[in-house]
């Protein structure tokens, strides 16, 4: 209501200020970054506050009760919603609350998941001991049972309390329905539903001799460092460090580092960074017009996001790349319906009749239009609209998600008649319709810092199929980033691998996803000294990871935060 | 029923010949995958999205002079009535034919409404177990219809429906074009074709077409080759099959003769061949086998391949392809199968047997639509692992 009754011209000053802003962020010199930080991921002051609980995402739901319970447990029903911010979910998770109905699907899925953990063919595979009778509750084997699991789901020890109520709870179901695994379900099926395990709840501790500062406890340190680099809780091993003190320790924190850097798991840590930032969730509704995008299946959407996430672990992980090189690289992974997106033939040995989902390394010419992510079905897809492509979106997202800098929304009475209207004679290309769109004045600022960019990558169409035209016009794919001039995607990709904003943008994103938070004012100093150590390793992104981990800031809050 | 039992066992037997374990699984991007063509020319692969018979309907259906057959239910009365079943029970039958899905007794009464020596006989395995009888069969007698001139003699035939050449020979359009579920055009295929290819297509290997030109923009020698692919087609979310997929051609030394030559003239490729040779499904078309092959095709401004493939084949072969779901076919489309077995056995036209004179193939059309691929051989499949 407010937004409606705004005088126009106060609006235009502000989307234009907006876009002014967003230019001056990406020229800062790292000397003056400290303060760029927290304002050049877009952070409102609200978020430079430390989260005390993050929500599990589903992902981590599910890769706790696979680490938990093993394998093969079915996870259905819905969860939660989950926000964006700062450009992160993971931020969004310390912001969201637990409505009602949430509470129920939570409910029903831990009830779910209790019952198949508990299955008379796995529950000799998760059991510590076996009752003395099956019919009636047996206390110590509950307890033995509440203990072990109740360490993993909560990331801590069970508090006495907590471990007598659940015991509890367990035999006098077991009493009433005669059974001791029934008893066992009902308690186990509780904890599923426990804020403990449902969020991610970190408690301070004073440091000694040292005033009004706090640094996380040792259980609260092994959570953030395991859903950091894994994506998961804390396995035995790093709890077991935190029980004896030495992830207090720098030399035992290091190693526990450097423990979960080498493990392969640390895979589904980058993925779910990178599917972060990339804002890969927005998949789940993508969809494109069947009519003119026959070829654009459910089955490209997912390959063509794993092929993004391959060609990065692929990039970062495996040959311990330049992060900038991601957009550059011509080297990526496909399938063989990806092959027909990308014209590319690729062939499996399957059996007639399996599903098309192996993969295959690729490397596309040195003289190939395509090269880095940015050219990837996965990028110009998820940006484009069901009918269209939209170099605004591109060039927004390219903005806002890879370097970090805020793109205000449209005015609410924008007119995007002469945009949306693909059959104009007049405005073949969307280049031509974005020109005639923009000389409206509330309009110009913004398509100014999107569209030069966006334009580069119009030789890709809604479903990433390449194009040389656009309704018989030939395509102009020229354009400039923060004044590098290029012609065509891959000079775009250079332009963007060669500026300070991107590899600036990952560091924010980083310490953001790992924090669960904005990097605070007050930690200017340490996001420069991450800035530093990055480009000192070649810009390689465990290195990014490792000195994060291994950083004491990683683990302090404020006073406010523990306030 | 027993066309399903054996579809089932069938089934069983082709699961149990492909453990899953025997497969080792990887994946390949082909370099070079532009097959064994002189290196000057050019080649286009394509995979075959549609195939089904070119049919050529009027609209005032004037065709069809004798009318279009006659339905099912009044073809089975007459079959039923005639090998002495009572009346009432034929009536019975008929209506509960009209009513929906048919008890097994009901079926058992129409798949056995053959006889011989008195003994009732499957009639879609054995249909000349029931009589040809004046009227049964209604022959297409339009003027016009697709395919080819292939005996040679322009005073014999239909006149071509697109190139207006006299003499075509099409003893297919002649049996089949007045059952009112092969009737269409090229705008509007027939029902039976497109329900027959549309299993089809999802169920056998694709087949695939590769086209080689010294140069697609000017007159000139062209070289045709169908191949069975080891993969079935891919479709899109249109349900239409997915342009520019990739498929391996299978290294069968059984498909690897289906080579027609000719001209692109105009940008229309006119091809010719003796022998075509392709693996169908055994539950629908079991197989391609024509002899006298012509080709005729334009490809769009899209990539996409359009045409009519011609040629004489063996019509029982084309009986079976409906015979072979029997009862189905029959209920689904009204098509009468011992009434489709005497117009084609009737309008053969090619290959007389030497011993009984009678002829054992008839000519036909086929409109082949085919989209963008990608064919590799097996040898630059394997060259990349």
């Amino acid at each position: 209501m407010k937004r409606a009754t705004r005088p126009m011209g106060r609006r235009w000053l502000t989307a234009t200020l907006a876009c002014g802003a967003v230019a001056l962020t990406a020229l800062l010199p790292i000397s003056e970054m400290k303060h760029a930080f927290a304002a050049g991921a877009g952070l409102a002051a609200s978020d430079q506050d430390a989260p005390v609980m993050r929500r599990l995402t589903p992902a981590q739901y599910k890769i706790v009760i696979r680490d938990v319970f093993g394998p093969g447990i079915e996870i259905g029903g819905r969860f939660e919603p989950w926000q964006r911010v700062g450009g992160l979910l993971e931020v969004g998770t310390g912001k969201v609350s637990l409505a009602s109905t949430g509470f129920e699907q939570y409910d029903a899925i831990g009830r779910s998941i209790a019952a198949q953990a508990l299955d008379p063919q796995r529950r000799d595979l998760i059991m510590p001991c076996k009752p003395a009778r099956e019919t009636a509750p047996d206390d110590a084997c509950a307890r033995q049972f509440l203990q072990a699991v109740g360490e993993q789901l909560y990331r801590r020890p069970l508090t006495d309390i907590e471990l007598s109520t659940q015991v509890d709870l367990a035999n006098e179901a077991g009493a009433k329905f005669k059974n001791f695994y029934s008893g066992l379900e009902t308690s186990l099926a509780s904890m599923f539903v426990q804020l403990q395990f449902l969020f991610r709840q970190e408690t301070v501790a004073p440091v000694k001799g040292v005033p009004g500062r706090f640094d996380l406890d040792a259980y609260s340190k092994a959570s953030r460092l395991s859903f950091f680099l894994w994506d998961a809780s804390p396995d035995r091993r790093l709890l077991a460090a935190a029980a004896s003190g030495k992830l207090n320790t720098e030399k035992g924190l290091n190693e526990e580092v450097e423990r979960l850097l080498a493990s392969p798991r640390v895979e589904d840590g980058m993925r779910s960074f990178f599917s972060d930032m990339f804002g890969f969730d927005s998949f789940d509704s993508l969809s494109k017009d069947p009519t003119l995008y026959p070829n654009f299946t459910r089955t490209v959407a997912d390959d063509g996001r794993e092929q993004t996430m391959r060609t990065l672990v692929d990039l970062l992980l495996a040959r311990n790349g330049d992060y900038r090189d991601l957009y550059t690289t011509r080297r990526t992974f496909l399938t063989p319906v990806l092959g027909s997106m990308y014209r590319v033939p690729v062939t499996t040995n399957l059996p007639n009749g399996f599903p098309e989902t192996r993969w295959a390394a690729h490397e596309y010419p040195a003289n190939d239009p395509r090269a880095g992510i940015l050219t990837q079905v996965s990028f110009v897809s998820l940006h484009s609209h069901p009918g269209r492509t939209s170099p605004t979106l591109r060039g927004k997202a390219l903005r806002e998600m890879i370097l970090c800098q805020k793109v205000p929304d449209p005015p609410g009475n924008v007119s995007f008649t002469v945009v949306q209207d693909t059959s104009n004679p007049l405005y073949k290309t969307a280049r031509e319709r974005l020109t005639a769109h923009a000389t409206e004045a509330m309009c110009t600022g913004c398509h100014k810092i999107t569209d030069p960019m966006g334009l580069a990558l119009e030789n890709f169409d809604s479903d990433g199929v390449f194009r040389t035209a656009e309704n018989g016009a030939a395509l102009d794919t020229s354009g400039v980033l923060d004044g590098i001039q290029f012609t065509n995607a891959p000079g775009l990709g250079k332009a963007v691998r060669d500026n300070p904003a991107t590899t600036r943008c990952l560091v924010n994103r980083m310490a953001s996803y790992a924090l669960g938070r904005g990097p605070a004012q007050t930690e200017g100093d340490w996001m420069a000294a991450l800035q530093k150590a990055f480009a000192a390793k070649g810009y390689r992104v465990p290195d990014l990871m490792r000195v994060i981990a291994a950083s004491p800031e990683f683990y302090q809050v404020s006073v406010s935060q523990s306030q | 029923m027993l066309f399903l039992k054996f579809g089932e066992d069938a089934g069983t037997i082709r699961n149990a010949k492909r453990p899953i374990s025997r497969f080792l699984v990887t994946t390949a991007v082909v370099l070079g995958f532009a097959g064994p063509s002189p290196a000057a020319a050019e080649t286009r692969d394509f995979v075959v999205s549609w195939w089904m018979q070119a049919a050529n309907s009027s609209k005032d259906d004037s065709d069809c002079p004798q009318g279009i057959n006659p339905s099912l239910e009044e073809l089975v009365r007459q079959q039923l009535l005639a090998v002495d079943i009572p009346k009432a029970e034929v009536e019975n039958a008929i209506s509960v034919l009209n009513g929906g899905a048919p008890p097994a007794d009901v079926v058992d009464m129409i798949m056995y409404r053959g006889r011989h020596n008195g003994k009732p006989m499957h009639v879609y395995t054995f249909p000349s177990t029931v009589p040809d009888v004046p009227g049964m069969t209604r022959f297409n007698m339009g003027p016009e219809a697709y395919g080819f001139n292939l005996d040679g003699n322009s005073k014999t035939g239909y006149t071509e429906a697109d190139t207006k050449e006299a003499g075509i020979d099409n003893g297919f359009w002649r049996a089949t074009g007045c059952f009112i579920s092969h009737r269409g055009s090229r705008e509007k295929g027939p029902t039976h074709g497109i329900m027959h290819w549309d299993l089809q297509r999802d169920k056998q290997p694709a087949w695939a077409i590769r086209v080689v030109a010294d140069d697609f923009t000017k007159d000139g020698d062209v070289t045709v080759s169908l191949y069975r692919a080891m993969e079935r087609v891919w479709r899109d979310a249109n349900g239409d099959v997915r342009r520019y997929s990739t498929f391996r051609i299978d290294p069968d030394k059984r498909w690897q003769s289906n080579t027609l030559k000719g001209k692109i003239k105009n940008g229309e490729v006119t091809v010719s061949g003796e022998q075509l040779h392709l693996l169908g499904d055994p539950y629908v078309l079991t197989d391609l086998d024509m002899n006298k092959a012509q080709f005729r095709f334009k490809l769009d401004a899209d990539g996409n391949l359009e045409g009519v493939l011609g040629g004489y084949i063996p019509w029982i072969t084309i009986f079976y392809e409906y015979g072979s779901s029997g009862f189905t076919t029959e209920f689904m489309t009204g098509v009468n199968l011992p009434a489709m077995y005497w117009a084609l056995r009737k309008s053969a036209d090619g290959s007389p047997d030497p011993k009984t004179g009678e002829n054992t193939t008839i000519s036909s059309a086929y409109r082949v639509a085919a989209v963008p691929a990608f064919l590799v051989t097996k040898d630059q499949n394997e060259a990349r692992r």
